[in-house]
């Protein structure tokens, strides 16, 4: 990874949240005196220390003051942590539960639980078409048995089931 | 005090609150062991199989998790230098030795018999300081409560290492989500951008299930393979008596551990590791042969052991008496009591005695019940962290999901678990700390409804805070915690300079 890249990516997460943090500053602002007391100071304090945080993430002379006064010591902090991670995996392992959820909210839990379980185990976890059925079959019923039977809670049906 | 004590005690000894104590330690081992699920993974799974329950049941059950997660995690210590929870990290540089020596079963037995009594010492310490605690409630106010969540705040935020910027970040944007939804002190709504279902505001179960279930497991699928990084199969366990034995042979090193775990577990934000920590290397200074430690010293296993249980009574004091948890285990534990109509705080202590000791008395059970199970089970528990996450993944997804919904039968609170393990996910791998998002979270309402009561009571002076000297003094703590990082650096400067001059 170039040394500008890996600069941009350290910065990256406090800029995310600096742009957050005055987001909800001006958020906070419309709304009355009273009810945005609260919101506008931690506003400004999460604005103030999201500002520290870019400065200190650059790997300039302010940034390594910034980041000795917080953590009590001089440091030379390389790239943030888990920057050098794979993006594209940390994509994937996010893209999972989201397309499990958006499933569920069309056809319910108790006919997309044996669908996703079978499905990660297999393309996933590379597993054999064995284990993905033992796993399918396995939390599903125990799903089943554990929320529907014993506790007696509804299971969402999703909206295709839900009448 | 007693009659609380006893009525807790019949209500253990019935056919449901063993079943439920069973489950919470069966679950609690399990959870334990597996590195990266621990309990507060725990909690947050199975809060809402609680919901239709009586909060004694309830408590029972998470009572049954807190007083076995350690011991669960110290198996896998020991067997496979593998620490199940961060705080049994100080239990592997004597306790794999141990195991690799053949020793295992000595160090398990060892572990169990430490973890068990630390947990009973632990509880001994809360019982006796409740009925002070009571009283020091009493002197708390609206101002004090604010300065009081400033402290656990700041002082979490210190405690998350070299992270304390973005600790502090954390929390603010913790707090920050804490302001969705009604505004119960000036009425209206507020950052609901005129979705219906966050009028309520954010749902604590939901969101915790997602910063730390969801989160773990998207880490998990990342990161692939098995649970445990350096698994080993070939565990044998013989000798538990040996470890036992050494066990009541060592008492001061016993109280001297559980002393520590249940005075540090009281402090908000410092928690199970550092306490272990310490309880270990107070245990080295104090013996006539330091450099056996780290070589397979049975008292390095004892010492962090007998802390990391006796610290659940300690920071069970802050979390019930001043609504303030001390860690995300117990922020988390707040969100329970509030899904069972109890708020956490001065009243708890004054109004539910009955359910404080029923947790308390299931606290202290679970430690040793947890270790009579822990010992018939520690071969197979190490095993689970054999498993391939692949395996262990949709299962958990699926059924944090589906126990997210039951709770109120809002497919909302699934998205949200959705986002907050997005969230949870993206906050470790960028290295925001969780634990101080979750605390002010939970302490936001708490937060704003203090501040402007105090406010009101100050007819609309801010000097309120500053003329009342707890207050003060709660703020002055926090100024001083805040400004720890700076003032260290300033004093190694000075003495860098001093040595230089020489």
């Amino acid at each position: 990874m170039s040394a500008t890249r890996s600069k941009a990516l350290n910065l990256l997460p406090p800029m995310a949240m600096l742009a957050f943090s005055i987001g909800f500053l001006g958020w906070a602002y419309t709304y009355g005196e009273r009810a945005q007391q609260m919101p506008v100071l931690v506003g400004w304090i999460m604005s103030v220390l999201c500002a520290l945080d870019v400065v200190a993430s650059s790997r300039t002379r302010a940034g390594n003051l910034v980041r000795a006064l917080f953590a009590g010591t001089r440091v030379d902090r390389g790239a943030v942590k888990g920057t050098g991670k794979p993006i594209a995996r940390s994509v994937v392992s996010i893209l999972w539960p989201t397309a499990f959820i958006s499933l569920v909210a069309v056809f319910g839990f108790l006919p997309v639980i044996p669908v996703y379980v079978f499905l990660f185990v297999v393309l996933q976890g590379r597993k054999s078409v064995r284990q993905g059925l033992a796993a399918a079959t396995f939390t599903t019923a125990l799903t089943f048995v554990l929320f529907k039977l014993a506790l007696g809670y509804e299971v969402y049906q999703g909206l295709l089931f839900s009448g | 005090m007693l009659e609380s004590a006893t009525s807790a005690l019949a209500l253990l000894f019935t056919m449901e609150g063993v079943l439920f104590l069973g489950i919470g330690v069966v679950v609690g081992l399990l959870f334990g062991a597996i590195p990266g699920l621990g309990g507060t993974t725990a909690i947050a799974l199975l809060i809402p199989l609680t919901y239709g329950m009586q909060p004694e049941t309830a408590f029972t059950l998470f009572g049954g998790v807190m007083g076995s997660v350690a011991f669960g995690g110290s198996i896998s210590a020991i067997l496979l230098n593998t620490p199940g929870i961060p705080p049994n990290a100080a239990t592997c540089f004597d306790g794999f030795p141990m195991a690799q020596q053949g020793k295992a079963g000595a160090a398990i037995g060892a572990a169990a018999t430490a973890s068990s009594l630390g947990g009973l010492i632990g509880v001994a310490i809360l019982i006796a300081v409740i009925p002070i605690a009571k009283e020091i409630v009493l002197l708390f106010g609206p101002p004090e409560f604010f300065a009081l969540a400033m402290l656990g705040l700041g002082a979490i935020a210190l405690s998350t290492g070299g992270h304390f910027l973005r600790g502090l970040i954390s929390g603010a944007f913790g707090l920050a989500l804490a302001f969705i939804g009604f505004d119960a002190v000036n009425g209206g709504t507020r950052f609901t951008g005129g979705i219906e279902y966050l009028f309520d505001g954010i749902q604590i179960v939901p969101a915790l299930t997602g910063l730390f279930a969801i989160a773990e497991m998207i880490n998990l699928t990342t990161k692939g393979g098995i649970v445990a990084s350096e698994g080993r199969a070939d565990v044998k366990i013989s000798r538990v008596s040996d470890g036992v034995k050494a066990v009541f042979r060592n008492l001061p090193t016993l109280l001297r551990g559980s002393g520590i775990g249940a005075f540090i577990g009281a402090v908000p934000g410092v928690g199970g590791t550092v306490a272990s920590f310490i309880a270990y290397a107070a245990t080295v200074q104090a013996s006539k042969n330091p450099e056996s430690f780290g070589k397979g010293n049975i008292l390095g296993v004892i010492a962090p052991e007998s802390a990391n249980n006796a610290k659940d009574g300690g920071a069970l004091i802050p979390t019930l008496a001043f609504g303030i948890p001390g860690s995300a285990e117990m922020a988390i534990f707040l969100g329970v009591l509030v899904l069972h109509g109890l708020e956490p705080g001065p009243l708890m202590l004054l109004e539910h005695e009955g359910t404080v000791f029923s947790l308390i008395v299931a606290l202290a059970l679970a430690a040793v019940i947890a270790s009579l199970i822990g010992l018939a089970v520690a071969r197979y528990l190490a095993l689970v962290t054999l498993l391939d996450v692949h395996i262990l993944v949709p299962a958990v997804v699926s059924i944090a999901l589906v126990g997210v919904f039951a709770l109120h039968s809002r497919f909302g609170d699934v998205v949200v678990a959705l986002v907050f393990g997005v969230i949870g996910y993206l906050m470790m791998r960028f290295d925001y700390p969780r634990i101080t998002a979750v605390i002010a979270l939970v302490l936001g309402e708490l937060a704003e409804r203090s501040y402007h009561q105090s406010i009101m009571i100050g007819d609309g002076h801010i000097t309120i805070f500053f003329t009342r000297w707890i207050s003060l003094g709660l703020l002055l703590v926090t100024v001083l915690i805040v400004l720890t990082p700076a003032l260290r650096l300033y004093l190694n400067s000075r003495r860098a300079t001093g040595v230089r001059a020489r």
